[in-house]
């Protein structure tokens, strides 16, 4: 149950103490380890892909919050400072927006006491609360899924559809590996992918280059806003299929529906629990009105995070697939 | 005939002691003058690269000569090599090995002390501020320091070589 990788990429960050007991505690978890939670003076806490639980001052496993061992202000600002490189000053646009992507796609949020200037954020002071989110690369994720988004040799222009922590930056990675890689049962031929991972969750790159698998034709803008990110790719990476994660503003939706008049697929994903929800948000409703997407996708954590519930056809508007 | 080489002798070492002091009059304010030419760098590389602080230190360094520029890189090498120690602790740990190959006084080490605790630790805006205040009580040092060479330098230089020819005309 411990991720690849986890000894040099998480425990590496964090304050010595917390590192010996989660390493001791991530070797009884029975479900994957999704995150490690330090709240200053509050129980230790780790939130699996099933559940959570407590750490107490032995490495032990509890689900009684009061055994469990405390975690002190010294080791949540050391911990805050291994994520920044010890250069706190060089994530200010990153603070600012609550969290840091850290080597190999790992996601760290931030709490703490805001400093606002004309009531905006412009930093946080005194951090108090880290959520470390581990990355988890599955390949094969997208196995059962692909074979509906592709239709005469090319792929549909998909919007994933699903609540936080359902595994769609997960399926996103995987559909776009096999793209990229090409898929020869499927009489798919691999494509040139371009991904715009503005929060470098997707592609989780380190100095500018890719931690995770993403096939052998994927370029990917780290960092970039999505909407600049779309037209940058369109016009100097020549992509045949542009991925997205987490559209919503109105200027997305203008990027998008920009690639899609350059002919050029778009895997998006959106935060939403069905299509009526996405239907509500102006930006996206504009996009399945201008018949923008071929296939939506709505993905569930029942029985598993990244669990297809259905893939709607929106050309046809028929359910095609339910699982 | 040994008379005259014992005296050459008493007359070299004491004259060596006194350029010896005398240097470190004269080493001192380059050394303070070096430190706020790599404190002017660092800052500008905080403030409008936003470079990870190993880089930025290693870029500050590089705009000066030894000893100043070891203490750098040696911060910078000890942040790299992992081990989650914070930049501060990186810096304290070069000052230990830094402050016995330099001429500054511990006065001027506190100047530096006093960066240890928030080095990389906090926003640009509150790093280019302690850097800033640094500077400027190392340029007040400076002057001290400058001042105090004016004043000593030429003087132990004097002391030296004059004390071992009286030394010399005694024994005679």
């Amino acid at each position: 149950m411990i991720p690849e990788r986890f000894a040099e990429e998480i425990l590496a960050l964090l304050a010595p103490r917390l590192a010996g007991l989660i390493s001791r505690a991530a070797e009884r978890l029975t479900s994957p380890l999704e995150e490690i939670r330090l709240r200053e003076e509050r129980p230790l806490h780790l939130v699996l892909a099933k559940g959570d639980t407590f750490v107490t001052p032995a490495g032990a496993l509890t689900a009684d919050f009061t055994q469990a061992e405390r975690v002190g202000h010294e080791e949540v600002s050391r911990t805050f400072q291994a994520v920044a490189k010890g250069s706190v000053y060089a994530w200010e646009e990153e603070v600012r927006s609550g969290f840091i992507t850290v080597e190999g796609g790992h996601r760290v949020g931030l709490c703490g006491r805001a400093v606002t200037e004309a009531g905006r954020i412009r930093t946080l002071r005194q951090v108090a609360g880290l959520n470390i989110r581990i990355a988890r690369e599955v390949k094969g994720a997208a196995d059962r899924l692909l074979p509906h988004l592709v239709s005469g040799g090319g792929v549909c222009s998909t919007l994933l559809i699903s609540p936080p922590q359902a595994g769609k930056t997960t399926l996103l990675r995987d559909l776009i590996r096999q793209i990229s890689n090409g898929v020869p049962a499927l009489n798919l031929r691999g494509m040139k992918v371009g991904l715009v991972d503005e929060r470098s969750e997707v592609a989780g790159c380190h100095r500018g280059v890719p931690q995770r698998d993403l096939g052998p034709r994927t370029d990917v803008l780290d960092g970039c806003p999505k909407a600049e990110g779309l037209m940058l790719l369109i016009r100097a990476l020549s992509p045949q299929v542009v991925a997205v994660d987490e559209i919503g503003r109105p200027a997305d939706g203008d990027a998008v529906m920009e690639a899609l008049h350059a002919g050029v697929a778009v895997l998006a994903t959106a935060h939403g629990n069905d299509l009526a929800d996405i239907a509500r948000r102006p930006a996206l409703a504009m996009l399945l009105q201008a018949g923008a997407f071929q296939r939506a996708v709505i993905l569930g954590r029942e029985p598993h995070p990244g669990a297809v519930r259905q893939v709607i056809d929106l050309q046809r508007e028929v359910a095609a697939c339910s699982s | 005939m040994f008379k005259l080489i014992g005296s050459l002798l008493i007359l070299g070492v004491s004259s060596l002691l006194g350029f010896r002091v005398a240097a470190a009059y004269a080493r001192r304010p380059t050394e303070l003058r070096a430190l706020q030419t790599a404190l002017a760098v660092l800052t500008t590389e905080i403030e409008y690269g936003a470079t990870p602080l190993p880089d930025a230190l290693r870029q500050a360094g590089r705009a000066v000569g030894a000893p100043v520029c070891t203490l750098l890189t040696d911060a910078a090498g000890r942040m790299e090599s992992g081990g989650g120690i914070t930049g501060g602790e990186a810096l304290q740990q070069a000052l230990g090995r830094f402050a016995p190959e330099s001429h500054l006084r511990p006065a001027d080490l506190t100047v530096l002390q006093a960066l240890v605790p928030v080095l990389g630790a906090s926003d640009r805006r509150d790093q280019v501020r302690h850097l800033r205040l640094a500077v400027e009580r190392l340029v007040g040092a400076e002057a001290q320091a400058a001042d105090e060479r004016q004043r000593y330098e030429r003087m132990y230089k004097y002391v030296g070589v004059l004390s071992g020819l009286l030394v010399v005309l005694i024994l005679y």
